[in-house]
């Protein structure tokens, strides 16, 4: 047995070049995974899919007739897909801004750009094992959320009404507030009390409605 | 706008469970680097085939059909990949500006031109034949592509102007 247990982990390789097909094969086999199955095209793979679930797809993007991107989108949104939430990592030679935010928009979890290295390999997969990403469907988007992280220095308008931010305020809001931290020299934590920033509960601060009211 | 969170699938958290460390550990960094080594070695002929057949594609005069240069593309884009994964990296920039070419051409809606494809393609023949490619004359070529693309785009220009055509 292996000793993450990568052995009962399904995985669904869909790459048309046979020798980066075996590269992939090779690395992978290397960290111990076992359950591995390769398809050559986007319309193989989902084909593929229903006899083989994948626990992980590693998909090319650049395939005839259906591409990476034509493949993930029917994974996510197809009426007949066999597991629309199964994370997808993208290996791609495509290196430019529109081809990662087009495979962010049809829904995949993890993009990884060529040339393939096992250390890259292995961050993604570690990525969706273990941080996986809660799913989120709109009328124009179904798949993984595609905000990783609150942005700290986010000054912008909440957009949904659940919008809760509980991380630290910028600096502008803090001087704002006529509590810069850099003078206040106190734990963090009693720091943002004091400012005001929503506590995870989602129940605003005294100091918070204020700020908010005085915006 | 109606948004629903889901959770995850948790079959891969139980599958594996929270021992998976951040970093490779160093028992399968040994193992993956002998294996990609070992696979990488073995392509190296497929590799050599690879570029034979896109040289086979381009070499041929007069017009190309929008099939006959997808195909290009799609060699050239598969060989970007695959030289790169296997660090012969001059190869790799050839073949980058190959794609890069047929890329920015389609993007300006211009079609690619024959002589400047065999160009690209003849360069990745002879560089895959020298031993060592990893060399400056190497980045010389690469450069001098880059630059006959550039070059290329800009006479493009519909105003007949230097105004580096969308870039």
């Amino acid at each position: 047995m292996s000793a993450f247990g990568f052995d009962r982990v399904h995985l669904l390789i869909v790459e048309d070049n046979l020798f980066m097909r075996n590269l992939y094969s090779a690395i992978l086999r290397a960290m111990e995974f076992e359950q591995i199955r390769m398809a050559a095209d986007g319309s193989e793979a989902f084909e593929l899919m229903r006899d083989f679930p994948p626990d992980i797809i590693i998909t090319d993007a650049a395939m005839q007739p259906l591409d990476g991107f034509d493949f993930v989108h029917l994974v996510r949104t197809a009426a007949d897909s066999p597991n629309p939430l199964v994370p997808i990592i993208m290996v791609t030679g495509y290196h430019n801004r529109a081809s990662v935010e087009r495979a962010r928009d049809v829904g995949v979890n993890e993009y990884l750009a060529k040339p393939v290295t096992p250390a890259g390999l292995y961050s993604r997969i570690h990525q969706v094992i273990s941080k996986p990403r809660p799913f989120v469907r709109t009328p124009t988007y179904f798949g993984p959320n595609r905000r990783r992280r609150a942005n700290p220095n986010f000054t912008g308008p909440y957009r949904r009404a659940t919008d809760r931010r509980v991380g630290p305020p910028t600096y502008a809001e803090a001087v704002h507030m006529g509590k810069p931290r850099k003078s206040a020299r106190q734990p963090l934590t009693e720091f943002q009390q004091s400012v005001g920033v929503l506590d995870p509960s989602g129940k605003p601060h005294q100091a918070q409605q204020q700020w908010t009211m005085e915006r | 706008m109606t948004v629903e969170f889901l959770r995850p699938d948790r079959r891969l958290e139980q599958l594996v469970g929270n021992t998976m460390p951040k970093q490779m550990p160093k028992a399968f960094a040994d193992r993956t680097a002998a294996a990609c080594r070992q696979a990488i070695d073995a392509a190296h002929d497929g590799m050599l085939e690879e570029i034979a057949a896109l040289w086979c594609l381009v070499d041929d005069s007069g017009d190309r059909t929008q099939k006959q240069l997808d195909e290009i593309y799609f060699k050239s884009h598969d060989l970007r990949g695959l030289c790169g994964t296997m660090e012969e990296t001059i190869l790799a920039g050839i073949a980058d500006a190959l794609c890069s070419y047929i890329e920015e051409s389609r993007t300006l809606n211009l079609t690619p031109r024959s002589n400047i494809i065999w160009l690209h393609a003849s360069s990745l023949l002879r560089a895959s034949q020298e031993e060592d490619t990893t060399n400056a004359l190497g980045q010389y070529l690469i450069e001098s592509l880059c630059a006959l693309r550039k070059k290329e785009l800009e006479i493009s220009c519909p105003d007949g102007c230097n105004c580096s055509f969308h870039y």
